[in-house]
């Protein structure tokens, strides 16, 4: 396998990086720069620390030849994922900045997560939203792909945004609904996990307790009121989210088909998933209205669905 | 056997997000005084924040197994508005999906 870095490191364009993937003789990995500048998106780092565990640390490499610019693959720790080390200068990390990619094996791991993301220079609202997107996303990879995923989150001052990426190298969205949904192909199967209420757990709308197929909706519903780039990469479907109209009223859709995006089904097969967001700073009002608003979509789309009566909850006293 | 069950004294954070802690509470603490015929008063004092999947969890299995009962005799005090119109989504779509 071959990945190849480039002065490209948006998630705007991030699907060139996805199509230059070389996926051929997947027990090694060759990891290399086109250019004299390197820029690296959380979302390909985690993918490509996802292929070299998918090759095997001592068959992953790095090129020797990699620019000075490429110390961001070493701050952001992917040199641990292969057999060589970084030949810049000793790394500083600066952890109010980034959370470098990492593995999310158990509970212990999660919650050692959720303290490093509790780290970045960034206020209380926006640090629950990211708390909040890597929280799902690893919890969905976790309950649903089999694999561990890695993460990696980095914070970019001057533009304002926190990137986030979360990818397993599991048995992808298609294989986690074929047994109740039986997708065509890669990207209905996505198309289908970014509706309300569709899990991989029953089948209709809406889980049984184990889920309720909000999680992935959730996280595309909170990029969509930002009015920020989200993408899912699995098998050879991809769909981004594209960034949304100022002058229009944000309003989110139960089908993603229906928002402003792009799809594909014609990317290398990836054997995993790799779902990528950005968090605007600034669009963080409150995280809790925000989740108000995604979770009155998620009940439209299912009362909709079925119409019933329904109990609310007792709430004792004044609300404080 | 207490039926309040303080949030924050169980290990969940000012932001309540972590579902499998969720989970655990609602195994270990509601279920059993839900068997026992009490009225559990789940305490959300000092939780700022909440995500809808933590309340799903906190609630799900509850009302699997005791439907109605559940909804009735789960109460919940300290809550923060904005927090309570997420409570009142999840509730709504939870009594949809388990129907």
């Amino acid at each position: 396998m071959k990945v190849i870095f480039s002065n490209q490191g948006n998630l705007r364009n991030v699907r060139k990086f996805f199509e230059k993937i070389d996926l051929s003789e997947p027990g090694r990995l060759e990891v290399r720069a086109a250019g004299g500048w390197v820029a690296a998106h959380p979302a390909q780092l985690a993918i490509t620390a996802s292929l070299a565990l998918q090759a095997g640390k001592w068959e992953s490499e790095i090129d020797e030849k990699m620019p000075e610019s490429g110390k961001i693959l070493a701050e952001m720790g992917l040199y641990e994922f292969v057999r060589n080390k970084a030949t810049f200068g000793a790394e500083v990390r600066d952890e109010g900045a980034m959370v470098p990619l990492m593995m999310v094996r158990d509970e212990g791991e999660r919650a050692e997560l959720m303290r490093r993301i509790g780290r970045l220079m960034i206020g209380v609202e926006q640090r629950r939203m990211v708390q909040y997107v890597v929280g799902c996303l690893v919890d969905n990879a976790l309950g649903w792909s089999g694999v561990a995923p890695v993460v990696a989150v980095k914070y970019y001052p001057k533009t304002r945004k926190v990137g986030i990426a979360v990818c397993d190298a599991g048995k992808g969205v298609w294989g986690s609904l074929d047994e109740v949904w039986r997708p065509r192909n890669d990207l209905e199967a996505i198309r289908m996990a970014l509706r309300p209420g569709v899990t991989g757990a029953s089948e209709g709308l809406g889980g049984a307790n184990v889920a309720a197929g909000m999680g992935l909706f959730a996280v595309r519903g909170m990029a969509k009121l930002m009015r920020n780039y989200f993408l899912v990469y699995s098998g050879a479907g991809m769909y981004e989210l594209m960034r949304g109209d100022r002058r229009l009223k944000r309003k989110l859709r139960a089908d993603p088909i229906l928002d402003r995006h792009f799809a594909t089904n014609d990317l290398p097969p990836f054997l995993g998933t790799l779902v990528a967001m950005d968090v605007s700073v600034d669009e963080v009002g409150s995280f809790q209205g925000m989740m108000n608003e995604v979770t009155r979509m998620y009940v439209g789309a299912l009362v909709e669905a079925d119409e019933q009566q329904t109990y609310i909850p007792k709430i004792m006293g004044r609300n404080v | 056997m207490k039926r309040i069950v303080r949030l924050r004294e169980l290990g969940v954070g000012e932001f309540a997000e972590d579902k499998a802690l969720a989970r655990e509470i609602c195994q270990e603490e509601i279920l059993p005084k839900l068997q026992a015929g009490k009225r559990v008063i789940v305490d959300f004092r000092g939780i700022e924040a909440m995500g809808q999947g933590f309340f799903y969890q906190l609630v799900a299995l509850a009302a699997e197994q005791y439907g109605e009962v559940a909804y009735r005799e789960i109460v919940f005090r300290n809550v923060k508005r904005e927090i309570g119109e997420t409570m009142v989504g999840v509730y709504k779509g939870l009594q949809i999906t388990l129907a």
